[in-house]
């Protein structure tokens, strides 16, 4: 039996297929009490979402241009989502998403938000069920087509 | 509701004093004694012993804001259930919060705004009651809801931008308390009441009421290289705020296989600070995801925590520790994917079961 997707992108994310390309795991939605703690709010196309960077510090105004839910890499779609805003913290401001942390971010996508793709993060305070949640990654197509790639060799 | 300041109650006055000079009283004080002769002789003028005189208080206060009863009854039933040690008690947690409500205020008021400063002086008074230690949650909760349409009330521009956030941010942290039901007084005795803790603290708290509250172990899971076993320093971001710590061996174990499953040239550790040791750290408010983390931030550096902590274990004996005392099996390579899933699905630790982590970790101490 060969290998399942899920764990070829596994394999691929441990030999460092990210760390090479620009990239943002979105975990879940703020809650609205954490989102009045910030005094910024999401104009159009925009969206608060709780995200973690693991391979490099990422300042705002980095930009993805691929995103795909972890569990169905075939969904994926292809835009400019740019990183607006990033709070850690409620109680200091940093520019940039350290490597390793996970903060609230503003993401501005520019072929409009997609709601469905959106619909798979669960709410902070929801308790998550993975057969209907799940996480969604932000990278570059050039790390997104290796992966494509591999998936179809197999 | 905030015409004038003519009617503000006597505490108001006073808080604002003992805000700005940040004065606290010893543990064990009576409440009264905060306001010196002043207090005492208020009592004494009115023939009031003290839990009488606090009730004065209230309603003198109450009648001058022309709020309703309805709060001024329940703090009266507090006192009245359970007397003044309980109010001792929670005096003692919330000093610090109601020390910051007063600075808060006392900013407002340097704005010479008359709504402001009408304004302030009732946050002032919110500072004094928490000091005093006469808001439980149910007072709170009145209280919450009484500050926030007062606020709203307010004509907007009518402070300075960044005072207004950090009322802002006071109002929510307070709605948060409420909504979860957070007692002061006693020890936190479950994860709900944990989590909302761990939310309220900030720089005014100090590890010793971490401790009153129950929380007798620190866990920091890190990692030290193969090649020369120095301790990964963490990155910028952690040597401005401060370090992650949880009152959760689990979690921290978690972070720690993470860690080294995405470094192959570092290997895995959990340290183990206790209070005792930790005492003259000062910390900061916890991140967003101190829910799900159990996160306490320790504003010193890595090789600090590592220096003070009692019990530093690898990660194969954490893992080890985590089956032997939970229960839980977890895997020797996390990535990045599955760590944030663990955290989720993994059972929480209470606070007894962490320290009985501790006990058991000594034994396999490599410090």
């Amino acid at each position: 039996m060969g290998k399942s997707i899920e764990e070829i992108f596994l394999n691929l994310e441990s030999e460092g297929l990210f760390d090479e390309n620009k990239t943002i795991y979105l975990l879940d939605l703020p809650n609205e009490s954490m989102l009045n703690r910030i005094a910024l709010k999401p104009l159009e196309n925009e969206v608060f979402v709780f995200a973690r960077g693991y391979n490099d510090d990422l300042r705002i105004g980095t930009t993805f241009d691929v995103i795909f839910p972890r569990k169905q890499i075939d969904d994926y779609l292809e835009c400019t989502i740019e990183l607006k805003y990033v709070s850690v913290n409620p109680k200091y401001d940093t520019d940039y998403l350290p490597k390793g942390y996970s903060g609230i971010c503003l993401l501005k996508f520019s072929k409009g938000l997609p709601v469905q793709m959106l619909s798979k993060l669960a709410n902070y305070d929801e308790k998550k069920d993975f057969l209907k949640h799940d996480k969604l990654i932000l990278t570059q197509k050039k790390g997104f087509n290796k992966l494509l790639n591999v998936i179809k060799a197999v | 509701m905030f015409s004038s300041i003519k009617n503000v109650g006597l505490c108001g006055c006073l808080v604002l004093i003992l805000g700005v000079c940040g004065v606290s009283a010893p543990v064990d004080m009576p409440p009264s004694l905060l306001f010196g002769g002043s207090a005492q002789k208020f009592e004494i003028d009115r023939g009031l012993d003290q839990d009488q005189a606090n009730i004065q208080i209230l309603d003198d206060f109450y009648k001058s804001r022309e709020i309703d009863d309805e709060f001024t009854n329940t703090i009266k039933e507090e006192i009245a259930s359970y007397g003044l040690g309980y109010l001792q008690g929670r005096f003692r947690l919330g000093l610090g919060i109601g020390n910051t409500f007063a600075a808060i205020s006392s900013g407002f008021c340097a704005n010479k705004n008359n709504a402001a400063t009408d304004f302030c002086v009732f946050w002032a008074q919110c500072g004094l009651l928490i000091n005093l230690g006469m808001l439980s949650a149910s007072s709170l909760d009145l209280l919450y809801a009484k500050l926030s349409k007062s606020y709203n009330e307010l004509p907007k521009g009518s402070f300075e931008g960044t005072n207004q956030k950090i009322l802002e941010d006071e109002l929510d942290l307070k709605g948060s308390i409420v909504g979860e039901g957070v007692h002061w007084a006693g020890k936190i005795t479950t994860t709900a009441e944990l989590k909302t803790f761990l939310n309220t603290i900030d720089e005014t708290t100090t590890i010793t009421q971490l401790e009153q509250k129950g929380i007798k172990s620190f866990f920091r899971g890190t990692t030290r290289s193969k090649a020369d076993n120095s301790l990964f320093p963490g990155n910028l971001n952690t040597q401005v705020f401060g370090i992650s710590t949880s009152t959760d061996p689990i979690k921290a174990t978690i972070f720690s296989i993470e860690s080294a499953t995405s470094n192959g040239a570092y290997k895995g550790v959990l340290q183990i600070g206790l209070p005792n040791d930790l005492k003259n750290i000062a910390l900061s408010a916890p991140n967003y995801r101190v829910a799900k983390e159990l996160e306490v931030v320790l504003n010193t550096p890595a090789s600090n925590f590592a220096n003070l902590s009692k019990v530093e274990i690898s990660v194969e004996n954490a893992r080890k520790l985590v089956k032997e005392v939970y229960g839980v099996d977890l895997p020797t390579n996390l990535p990045r994917s599955y760590a944030d899933e663990l955290l989720e699905t993994i059972p929480e630790s209470s606070l007894d079961k962490a320290f009985e982590f501790y006990q058991k970790a000594i034994q396999y101490n490599i410090k």
